[in-house]
């Protein structure tokens, strides 16, 4: 099923989305049904050492989706994998999210703007221009880095064979995070990562996944 | 419905040729401000200065060849050889011997400044103590990064038919790390790398766009625009093609090989872009979940847990 995109309203960040979705393209599919039966070898060292599942509290994952809510699945999601430890899974986000976090996009006018208007024609260079400056970037950076961080986590958690299933925006922030032009302070990331961790080791989800 | 029957016949190939529009897109947007300078090492040579006796193959030098029907660029990272881990431990000792005589100034001043405060007020906020740096938290240029290479965009060989790139590099194994600083995809969750060897043309044609494939389970999330800009990919590079690996006459007497794609394993995501991976390239490279495989051997890769490149906040 192809599902209509949000419309990110403005050119800035519509181009950007659309880069950022694209990726999905670019990138290697997610792992098939077979590749989720099939652990992958060797089996990845532990890095990152997990907290105690038993401290955790399960989040609340249950909603009844309105409109609203089905437009943003973009947005407010969740992982899981079936017959997956919490040490597994622990292991997995910690490692996307830390080639996720510190997403660094800057939306300045440079030199290669300036190649870009010669090269694409003034629409592309007059773009550059209209966000080349710091408070452009303070103004749209701040939401490209938060889709940039999405789009990312998709992607590893995809490739490791994770789907995606939906929530709504309350039940989300719950136990995620965004970050745009800053980053969060790493207790808080810890312990949104660790339930995240925990819902995606949990019980086999009573919802459709959402796919990539 | 329709659609998704459109793009079932949109191949790798296709899919992935939409990383150059959408590099290029972006090109002029998305700045990493970590990026290290876009020429990186390595030297672009322009057909002009080669046919005017300027330029001559140094036998002591690599050659690197693209070809792309739009302007490209990409991104080459050298595998560190023991020279350049060897010269990399040595800034990092000269770097930490730096940082510890500074540490023990500050060191120092903040002692002082703790006994000046308990002085003054039993309770008082105290400053947080220095940090004693190590070899592992000093600031030198990442190993990855030494003997990076960047081909294009602006300085092509040949720019007529074709774009041409073709960039002379310290002899060595490059690991493709995609579209550039610039670009907006890491291939941090697996790509390729092939040996460019001293005093030959190592021709990788456009078997970087034209060989990856990948299915149909992220055509779920396409819009209408994005499902045009493939079409019109499709149009330059039909699903399926042949790499083009044509030379320019005025190479022909240079020596060349086609480069002998090998798979390549995770690496961190060094310009903080969003994190990606090469399609599988059959015979070359595949996955399993995200280990990387090498087709050729047969062999996982190895698939160490990667750990952020972020200072924490406390």
């Amino acid at each position: 099923m192809i599902r209509p995109s949000p419309d990110g309203g403005t050119i800035v960040i519509r181009t950007i989305w659309a880069g950022a979705v694209s990726l999905a393209l670019f990138a290697a599919p997610p792992a098939t049904a077979q590749d989720a039966a099939q652990p992958a070898t060797p089996e990845p060292a532990a890095a990152y050492a997990a907290p105690d599942p038993a401290s955790l509290t399960m989040p609340k994952l249950e909603f009844t989706p309105t409109q609203v809510d089905i437009g943003n699945y973009d947005k407010y999601f969740y992982f899981h994998r079936e017959g997956t430890s919490f040490a597994e899974a622990y292991n997995d986000i910690r490692e996307c999210d830390a080639l996720a976090s510190g997403s660094n996009i800057y939306l300045g006018g440079s030199d290669a703007a300036e190649g870009m208007m010669s090269t694409y024609g003034p629409l592309a260079g007059g773009i550059g221009s209209a966000v080349g400056s710091a408070m452009a970037d303070a103004i749209f950076g701040s939401a490209a880095r938060r889709a940039q961080r999405r789009q990312s986590m998709r992607n590893c958690m995809g490739f490791k064979a994770y789907k995606r299933y939906p929530l709504n925006g309350d039940l989300w922030k719950e136990f995620n995070f965004e970050e745009g032009l800053g980053r969060k302070k790493e207790a808080v990331r810890l312990d949104a990562l660790a339930l995240q961790a925990l819902v995606a080791s949990g019980p086999t989800p009573k919802t459709e996944d959402l796919g990539l | 419905m329709k659609l998704l029957q459109v793009m079932r016949g949109a191949t790798a190939a296709a899919a992935f040729a939409t990383l150059v529009p959408v590099a290029h897109a972006q090109f002029f947007m998305v700045m990493p401000t970590s990026a290290p300078p876009a020429s990186g090492s390595g030297k672009a040579i322009e057909e002009k200065n080669v046919l005017a006796g300027k330029v001559q193959m140094d036998p002591t030098k690599a050659y690197i060849l693209v070809n792309d029907a739009l302007v490209s660029i990409n991104t080459f990272l050298r595998e560190p050889d023991a020279e350049t881990i060897a010269a990399w431990n040595r800034d990092r000792q000269a770097a930490l011997a730096k940082a510890q005589k500074k540490y023990a100034d500050q060191l120092m001043a903040w002692e002082e400044d703790v006994a000046a405060l308990k002085t003054m007020q039993a309770n008082a906020k105290l400053p947080p103590k220095p940090v004693e740096p190590t070899l592992d938290t000093v600031d030198v240029e990442r190993l990855e990064l030494r003997g990076m290479v960047v081909a294009g965009p602006l300085v092509r060989y040949t720019k007529k038919d074709r774009n041409t790139y073709l960039q002379e590099v310290k002899p060595g194994t490059y690991i493709w790390a995609g579209g550039g600083p610039t670009g907006p995809i890491c291939l941090c969750m697996g790509t390729v790398k092939f040996e460019a060897k001293a005093g030959t043309i190592t021709n990788l044609g456009n078997m970087l766009q034209a060989l990856p494939r990948t299915d149909l389970e992220p055509v779920k999330r396409l819009t209408p625009a994005e499902i045009k800009a493939i079409k019109r990919q499709n149009d330059l590079l039909p699903p399926g093609s042949q790499p083009n690996m044509a030379v320019p006459d005025s190479l022909k007497a240079w020596p060349v090989v086609e480069a002998e794609l090998h798979a390549a394993g995770k690496m961190n995501n060094l310009w903080s872009m969003t994190v990606g991976r090469l399609a599988p390239i059959p015979g070359v490279l595949s996955y399993r979940r995200d280990t990387v495989i090498d087709e050729r051997t047969g062999q996982a890769l190895p698939n160490p847990k990667l750990v952020s490149m972020q200072k924490p906040k406390i």
